[in-house]
């Protein structure tokens, strides 16, 4: 361990060897995968930063980092000669070295305990299996790239009163456009200081064929008594070129540094500058500038400074403390603006300057997703080597930004994805190839923005998931019952996955897909206020995507009011107001299975009273007395012309007082109504975490304080869902049940007044469909039935069709099998697009007649399905069949 | 411009190839001798001196080509050396500290 213990520059040290470290592991698997293609740029890249780290580590004397580094380094400078080709047991011995190297910064106390000698073995070992090429002068040195200084030359100097610069001089652009040859430049900066070491940066070069097409830079590590300004003048250089370096951190160094004979430990060089270099962080020494400066110039965007995240942290509470003094002096003094003369453009500068403030300061905390995305590569790489499986992973979308604390806290779900793609959803090579795949699976992470959240997909084009397999398991677990499971979609039921208690680690290759604690994703997501799905095709692959907000800091949200209390609905979740007249009540609100409902352009959603959810006593004011009083009505209180106390006037319930007011909310798929008081307005609300003794409460995400200073909670609509104990899938289930109602009506009303198609079964009995129900009727030789099982096919178009006996399932007579010819009567099932075969077909002896008929169904007296009733019709009693309701109820019944 | 043999001189040595410019290594001849090199260590063995006897100055450019050749020949496994450099180009060669890379000699 280093003398020089300054945290400061030790941190700025970890912080940007950690970046160096995340940056390249991308390239090192671009390196596998691309073998002797890989750019030069690529393998430069991992180079200078393994480089760098090991510059760093040298001059702050961790030596196991250092020693570790500088292996990576001879193997990496073998590989960008061309001398080492790059497979995947090459690879495997530098992404563990990578991860020592992690390690030994995560803790640098303790760096030189990481063990890491069975790396530098192995490093060791691919570099003498290369032996030496013949010719190779001096080659060896080739990456030693640090500046070479003595201590004393420092010394001397500083002693001299020099500072010590840091300057990049461009071959082309500031030496020969400017008529200097390199000759000139250098004896011209000799003229006014002294260089202490330079360098070509010729890693940079990648050969004959180019290299005069490029512009190389020259780093000097120069002293000179001169200031910055007149030191770049001095230098012919652009002053942004030359950067001086912190003298004050310099010499305390020194001061620091055991003043040993040796010469001390390089600081770092830094490498290919393309730009202009940025300023090096207060505080930070030459030893760190070399890596900033190399950040920004690969970057080669705007000028950036490193800013500590429990600062940001802190300006952001600050910004939110500032938006609720923004609101509070606009609702104290508001009322006042027209007395005041010059107030109001006072408000709206402060208002104006606050939105922008915040917005700047949030924008500082936002990061692109891509820095979660970058770990899945190596995720993927190293499971896929384990699991003897090939796959690729595609990223798009990497710029996203999201708040800081949401891409930390998606690093866990994600990752809990990815691996259970990688380790159930794609196939290994072998069974891809016999289901007609590439041998090689993906992955693919798409971000983008979509309505105001950030989405994140992460797809696969694996076996997908078995929806039948999975219904099994929920209907064993209980998560749902059958009644519910035979409404269910199939998209409803792969989403059970989420559900708490699913899936345990023995169920997944059962499963076939993934299933591996996706209760624990969703919970993760919905804690951030995001939702997360999942859609799949069998075996042809799965998405899971999830929907995010942007920031969890500050919202617009929905204020709305129950009795005098407030609350705020994050405007994300709020799908629309609905306004229900206290006269539409029994009309708009109704109850399916003892709960309410409401009724909203043909779809009936879920309702909940937000006061009974939270258990907040209803109330309203008395008109005559202006009491508060109890609210003891329903809210389909249909006492109509009753009063509650006679002689008092008009009857509350039906006048403006007994309005509803609902908010729609959305929670994934699913929305329901929630019955609040009043609604306020829109506002941008500062989110502020909950207590931890009400942390545990589900139907709040939070609180915040308004503009008048009361503190108010944030409702979290999924908790409100959970808490109100909705049941959307049995409102789906009512919703079908009365399409099919309307349906069947439609199909009486259709039989009784349009044209209809008469036909005789079994024994002569008559029976009529109508005719727009009716898609073909074919003829039937009875030999052409097959039979399988139980059931009896007949070949349509090619393929088996289902028959149905009419005697089957109702109470009437079975056809004569003696008969040379049946028909078969194909339904037209509503809705099915042309062309779309029919479900089956219904057996019949003969056709009668096709006629318009008016006739007056009456009841029948048996049942069964597709029964319409019955009329008289050309003088013979007849059955009216529905003949789809028939066909169907077979279908449900078919093994 | 297009290269002329007469620019550069290459020979055969026990050790590999002598490349000998016969003009300075400036903005002018730079293309030239760029094609010149490129043709004559192509597949060539051993290592490769550049004798920088007949050059009296060497401009960024120059510089830029110089390492050129270095890369080109190390890419393929290429000894490299710079022999006949007169005082000033060894110190211009110093002074950059290309001197870690690549052996020069008067």
């Amino acid at each position: 361990m280093s003398s020089l213990t300054d945290e400061s520059i030790i941190s700025d040290f970890v912080t940007e060897s950690r970046e160096h470290l995340a940056a390249i592991e991308p390239d090192l698997l671009a390196m596998e995968q691309d073998g002797a293609r890989v750019s030069s740029e690529v393998v430069n890249r991992v180079f200078r930063a393994i480089h760098s780290i090991k510059g760093g580590a040298g001059f702050f004397a961790f030596d196991r980092l250092k020693t570790l580094s500088h292996a990576m380094e001879s193997v990496l400078m073998q590989v960008r000669d061309g001398k080492l080709k790059v497979s995947p047991e090459v690879m495997d011995v530098l992404l563990a070295s990578l991860d020592r190297l992690k390690a030994m910064l995560d803790d640098l106390d303790a760096s030189d305990a990481v063990p890491c000698e069975g790396e530098l073995a192995q490093l060791k070992a691919i570099l003498e299996g290369q032996g030496a090429l013949s010719g190779q002068t001096l080659q060896g040195r080739q990456g030693d790239r640090t500046f070479d200084l003595d201590a004393e030359e420092v010394r001397s100097a500083l002693r001299r009163g020099m500072n010590l610069y840091h300057a990049t001089a461009y071959l082309k652009r500031d030496i020969k456009d400017k008529g200097l040859t390199p000759l000139a430049f250098l004896n011209n900066a000799l003229s006014v200081g002294a260089c202490l070491d330079a360098f070509v940066d010729v890693m940079a070069i990648a050969d004959l064929g180019s290299c005069l097409d490029q512009d190389l830079p020259v780093t000097l590590l120069f002293g000179t008594v001169l200031e910055a300004d007149l030191a770049a003048l001095g230098l012919k250089l652009p002053a942004e070129q030359v950067k001086i370096l912190d003298m004050k951190a310099l010499k305390a160094q020194l001061k620091k540094a055991d003043p040993s004979p040796e010469a001390p430990a390089p600081p770092p060089a830094p490498e290919a500058s393309a730009a202009p270099t940025e300023a090096p962080a207060a505080g930070a020494p030459e030893a760190a500038e070399g890596a900033t400066a190399t950040k920004a110039a690969r970057d080669a965007g705007p000028e950036t400074l490193r800013v500590r995240v429990d600062l940001l942290t802190s300006l952001m509470n600050l910004a939110g403390e500032l938006v609720l003094g923004r609101n509070q002096l606009i609702r104290a003094v508001g009322p006042q603006q027209r007395n005041i003369p010059g107030l109001t453009p006072i408000l709206q500068n402060i208002n104006q300057v606050t939105t922008e403030m915040q917005e700047g300061i949030m924008q500082t905390r936002m990061q692109p997703i891509g820095t979660v995305f970058s770990r899945f590569p190596r995720i993927v790489r190293d499971m896929s080597r384990q699991l003897g499986k090939q796959i690729d992973v595609q990223v798009k979308g990497a710029e996203v930004e999201l708040d800081k604390s949401i891409v930390e806290m998606l690093v866990d779900p994600l990752t809990h994805i990815i691996r259970n793609s990688v380790d159930h959803a794609l196939e290994a090579p072998e069974e891809r190839k016999k289901a007609k795949k590439a041998p090689a699976g993906s992955i693919f992470l798409n971000a983008y923005h979509e309505g105001g959240q950030v989405n994140i997909a992460i797809s696969d084009d694996g076996r997908g998931i078995n929806a039948k397999k999975v219904l099994e398991k929920a209907l064993a677990k209980g998560l749902v019952t059958k009644a519910q499971a035979a409404e269910m979609t199939e998209r409803e039921i792969v989403n059970l996955i989420f559900a708490p208690g699913f899936s345990t680690a023995e169920q997944v290759s059962e499963i076939s897909g993934r299933g591996v604690g996706m209760d624990v994703v969703r919970t993760n997501v919905e804690r951030l206020g995001g939702h997360v799905e999942v859609e799949t095709e069998l075996g042809v692959g799965t998405t899971v995507r999830l929907r995010l907000p942007l920031t969890l800091a500050i919202i617009p949200s929905m204020i709305v009011g129950v009795g005098s209390q407030r609350f705020a609905i994050p405007q994300v979740n709020v799908v629309e107001f609905v306004w229900v007249k206290a006269a539409e009540v029994s009309q708009r609100i109704e109850r399916v299975q003892g709960a309410l409902v409401l009724r909203l352009r043909d779809k009936l959603l879920p309702l909940v009273r937000l006061s009974d959810v939270l258990g907040i006593p209803r109330t309203y004011r008395d008109p005559d007395t202006g009491e508060v009083v109890l609210d003891r009505r329903d809210v389909l209180d249909r006492r109509q012309g009753e009063t509650e106390e006679p002689g008092r006037g008009p009857d509350r319930r039906q006048d403006w007082r007994s309005d509803h007011n609902i908010v729609v909310l959305k929670v994934g798929h699913n929305a329901f109504g929630m019955i609040v008081d009043e609604l306020y307005d829109i506002e941008e609300i500062v989110v502020k975490p909950l207590s931890r003794y009400i942390q545990g409460l589900k139907t709040f995400s939070g609180a915040t304080i308004m503009g008048d200073g009361r503190v108010i909670m944030i409702l979290d609509a999924s908790g409100l869902a959970t808490a109100g104990n909705l049941h959307f899938l049995d409102l789906q289930a009512e919703e079908k049940k009365r399409a099919e109602e309307e349906r069947r009506t439609a199909a009486l009303k259709a039989s009784r007044r349009r044209s209809v198609i008469l036909l005789e079964g079994g024994g002569g009995e008559r029976f009529a469909v109508p005719q727009d129900h009716v898609l073909r009727l074919e003829r039937l030789e009875p030999r052409a039935i097959d039979h399988i099982g139980d059931r009896e096919y007949v070949e349509y178009r090619g393929e088996g069709l289902p028959l149905v006996r009419l005697d089957t399932h109702l109470a009437v007579r079975a056809l004569d099998p003696s008969l040379r010819e049946y028909f078969m009567v194909l339904p037209k099932v509503p809705g099915a697009p042309p062309g779309a075969r029919p479900p089956a077909g219904i057996l019949i002896s003969s056709i009668l007649d096709a006629l318009d008929v008016e006739v007056e169904l009456k009841p029948l007296s048996f049942d069964g399905p597709g029964l319409l009733g019955s009329a008289v019709v050309s003088d013979h009693l007849t059955v009216f069949l529905d003949p789809v309701a028939l066909v169907q109820a077979d279908k449900g019944g078919a093994a | 411009m297009a290269p002329t043999r007469s620019s550069l001189k290459t020979e055969k040595t026990p050790d590999g190839l002598r490349l000998v410019p016969k003009e300075d290594l400036v903005a002018s001849t730079v293309e030239g001798l760029r094609t010149a090199f490129a043709k004559a260590v192509e597949g060539a063995k051993g290592g490769v001196v550049l004798d920088l006897a007949q050059v009296q100055q060497i401009d960024s450019l120059g510089i830029t080509l110089v390492l050129g050749l270095f890369k080109s020949c190390t890419n393929q496994g290429l000894g490299f050396k710079v022999q006949g450099a007169h005082a000033d180009l060894q110190r211009v060669f110093k002074l950059f500290n290309l001197t870690k890379f690549f052996e020069v000699t008067a």
